[in-house]
């Protein structure tokens, strides 16, 4: 049987419902992960080529996969590479690249787009790219500086992730009182011990 | 040969796409940082009294990204400062006895040290880190990996973050405006 990952409005409220996504490294922290409580399991590293056992044991512990198609190995970054995940049984596909965008969606996967906090003068044309390639979710990095610079962001129109270099709880709760529904962070004691 | 000239870091540089004419503030160990220009601009700048010190060299429209862009820009033009996310155009600057300075990418702990995977580790080879407020998040350990000297560029918008920077790294580059409040702020030395 063919598997469908959630819409994104599940997805997302998975999200909303516990916030801490576990970014890993495949192979790395994969069994913290899985035995916590966050919801998503995003994939920073590895060969996006051999993926399937790895989903396939995250769905079994009742968790969603997010692959970063820029970050992992054996892929390219175009249409197909999207196909490669979707058919691999990933729910959500992050990506740098706007017009990665509409080909995530076609496959019905969450579309998550990174926004790369650079320099000031770079800001509005980013938000800009991102509003034009209407993703889903937009994540933040590095998401620590999220409530440093919220005021000089222009409002997305989807739910915001904050990511990278979010290692304490104070960080945690900083990016959420800027208005991020979630973040990621590859800090285990952060994940939340699993519930059961 | 390097001398202590070429290779000195001036504490703020001010960024600027060149076009407009940037005064260093005299309270301050200053210099130029010409980013996001073309080519035109950058040898009209150069050719001012007003002379630039560093380029981010990638950022520059028409200027390719090969040794021979950073010939051009260091034996013609007088820049003795080169930014780029290329190591290879770095060493280059190192080799004409300048400052070369690589990006290091600060977005999340697992692209830094795989952004820092690349750096040669030379003399006379240093980093920017950008953007450069994250600085201040970074924990020791991540700090000593950054090879130095070390510039921290992008996000820093006001005096306290500018002085937060500068503790950690070797210089920050700022845009204009704020060189000015800092100038103007208390000494805290």
């Amino acid at each position: 049987m063919t598997y469908r990952p959630p819409d994104p409005a599940a997805f997302i409220a998975r999200v909303a419902a516990d916030p801490r996504c576990a970014a890993i490294t495949a192979g790395a922290s994969v069994d913290a992960a899985l035995t916590s409580r966050t919801p998503v399991v995003v994939i920073l590293r590895g060969n996006g080529l051999s993926l399937v056992p790895l989903v396939r044991r995250v769905h079994a512990a009742g968790k969603l996969v997010a692959v970063h198609i820029d970050l992992v190995s054996g892929l390219r970054q175009d249409r197909s590479g999207v196909a490669w995940l979707a058919g691999a049984g990933v729910d959500a596909v992050m990506s740098s690249h706007g017009q990665l965008m509409a080909s995530i969606r076609a496959e019905g996967m969450t579309a998550i787009h990174r926004l790369l906090l650079v320099r000031r003068s770079q800001l509005d044309s980013a938000a800009q790219a991102i509003s034009r390639a209407a993703p889903s979710m937009v994540e933040v990095l590095p998401g620590v500086l999220l409530p440093s610079i919220v005021d000089r962001l222009p409002p997305f129109k989807v739910p915001v992730l904050a990511g990278g270099f979010i290692r304490t709880e104070g960080d945690v709760r900083a990016a959420m009182d800027a208005g991020a529904l979630g973040v990621t962070t590859s800090a285990i004691e952060l994940w939340g011990a699993g519930g059961d | 040969m390097a001398t202590e000239w070429a290779t000195r870091l001036p504490r703020v540089l001010l960024a600027s796409d060149g076009r407009h004419a940037v005064h260093v503030p005299p309270e301050l160990e200053g210099g130029v940082l010409i980013r996001d220009s073309d080519l035109p601009a950058l040898v009209h700048c150069a050719a001012s009294g007003n002379r630039p010190e560093a380029v981010d060299i990638d950022s520059i429209a028409g200027l390719g990204s090969d040794d021979a862009a950073v010939d051009f820009v260091i034996s013609r033009l007088g820049f003795r400062i080169i930014l780029t996310r290329r190591p290879a155009l770095a060493v280059r600057a190192a080799e004409h006895g300048r400052l070369g300075l690589i990006h290091i990418f600060g977005y999340d702990s697992t692209g830094m040290a795989r952004s820092l995977e690349g750096h040669p580790r030379v003399d006379r080879v240093g980093s920017v880190l950008s953007p450069g407020l994250v600085i201040t998040h970074l924990r020791a350990d991540e700090l000593a990996q950054l090879p130095r000297p070390l510039l921290a560029y992008g996000l820093i918008d006001d005096v306290a973050d500018a002085e937060a920077c500068l503790a950690l790294a070797d210089a920050i580059a700022v845009r204009p405006v704020l060189a000015v409040r800092l100038a103007a702020a208390p000494r805290r030395d």
